[in-house]
């Protein structure tokens, strides 16, 4: 996803425009509220998308990704520029989600992993929707898939989304979770696992009506 | 649950090693749930999330701001405060005399033992007679009226 804001061009996927972004990093650091408005503007969908799907509910999603920009605005100073301020961002977004969880004390729906492991063939789809070139998903895969993610527990998801969805490096997600690489990769591996055999189950079913 | 998950991520991490987990996300499988999720659409935010966003923002910049304007106004005022507290204690402050006791017959003790008896002589008898004369003066009989001097005629010599 790139966003265009005024001369400059911000990108907030993986084409980062370096430059312009440091540009606008040294204004926030001065506390210049137009700069951080311009970040906000490039990078707000994509930390909604990842609480939503952390957090599940989403007026809380949204007031989490508020809480998320208003910290970042006052913490602004003490960014070192050692990642990107989409990392940055994404592990605020984290911590948040973590911490709210803690609060709760939830353990949402998880689901038995059990054979998940095993699974490592390709999907054989009747279906054109699953060609990897396809772009648009239609909005039942997409809810299916929403289904599934919810079911995972929070180490797991938020490594698939962190990796699968953000593209973020195994380096950065096993330095914001706080494990190893390898511990980084078997969540993932197990994530998608899990998920491929919930689309399983729901393809199953619609072949079979 | 959690810790059957905990189990199995980590028997995963045991059976296999790292380039054998690469592989094995990088297999056809795994890599079609990867472009699934990235070709997933985002959800919009609104626009009044935005305009609330920037209240806050501008609420929190406003109260830094008035935050730092006070702390220009503070932070002279207390430093002249700290300054002038400092100035009256030194200004009332009552000089202090400090003796050092040396003990001993070292030549420190007999040098501050000399320089007290002197000043001591030169309280009682006053300037014009040193602690010589004093002290020789203790030991010799002391000049008394009625002496032999008395028929001397000090007109004559």
């Amino acid at each position: 996803m790139e966003l265009c804001i005024g001369a400059t061009r911000l990108s907030a996927g993986k084409q980062t425009d370096h430059a312009s972004e440091l540009a606008i990093v040294e204004r926030c650091r001065k506390q210049d509220y137009e700069a951080f408005g311009k970040l906000v503007d490039a990078y707000q969908n994509r930390v909604f998308g990842f609480v939503r799907r952390m957090v599940s509910n989403a007026e809380e999603a949204a007031d989490i990704t508020q809480d998320v920009f208003i910290r970042a605005f006052q913490s602004f100073g003490r960014f070192d520029g050692r990642c990107s301020v989409r990392t940055w961002l994404f592990r605020i977004a984290y911590n948040l989600c973590i911490d709210r969880a803690r609060k709760i004390d939830r353990s949402p729906g998880e689901v038995s992993l059990q054979g998940t492991a095993e699974i490592d063939e390709t999907f054989d789809l009747p279906d054109g929707r699953w060609q990897p070139d396809q772009i648009a998903i239609d909005s039942e895969l997409c809810a299916v898939i929403d289904v599934a993610i919810a079911s995972m527990s929070e180490k797991l998801r938020s490594v698939l989304l962190l990796h699968d969805k953000e593209d973020l490096p195994y380096e950065e997600i096993a330095q914001m979770v706080g494990v190893p690489v390898g511990t980084v990769k078997s969540r993932l591996f197990l994530a998608r696992a899990h998920l491929q055999q919930h689309l399983r189950n729901y393809l199953n079913t619609e072949v079979a009506q | 649950m959690k810790r059957f998950e905990q189990d199995k991520i980590n028997g995963l991490e045991m059976r296999l090693t790292e380039q054998e987990l690469d592989k094995r996300l990088d297999s056809a499988g795994q890599q079609q749930v990867r472009t699934m999720l990235q070709a997933m659409p985002e959800e919009p935010l609104s626009l009044s999330w935005r305009s609330e966003l920037n209240q806050v923002l501008a609420a929190k910049r406003d109260s830094k701001i008035r935050r730092r304007r006070i702390a220009w106004f503070l932070s002279p005022a207390l430093g002249l405060g700290v300054a002038g507290a400092l100035a009256v204690v030194t200004m009332f402050k009552t000089p202090e005399v400090r003796t050092s006791q040396i003990s001993g017959d070292t030549i420190e003790a007999q040098l501050v033992a000399s320089h007290r008896n002197s000043i001591r002589i030169a309280d009682v008898t006053g300037v014009g007679l040193n602690s010589y004369e004093v002290i020789e003066g203790k030991n010799t009989s002391t000049v008394t009226p009625g002496s032999d001097l008395d028929g001397v005629d000090f007109g004559s010599l």
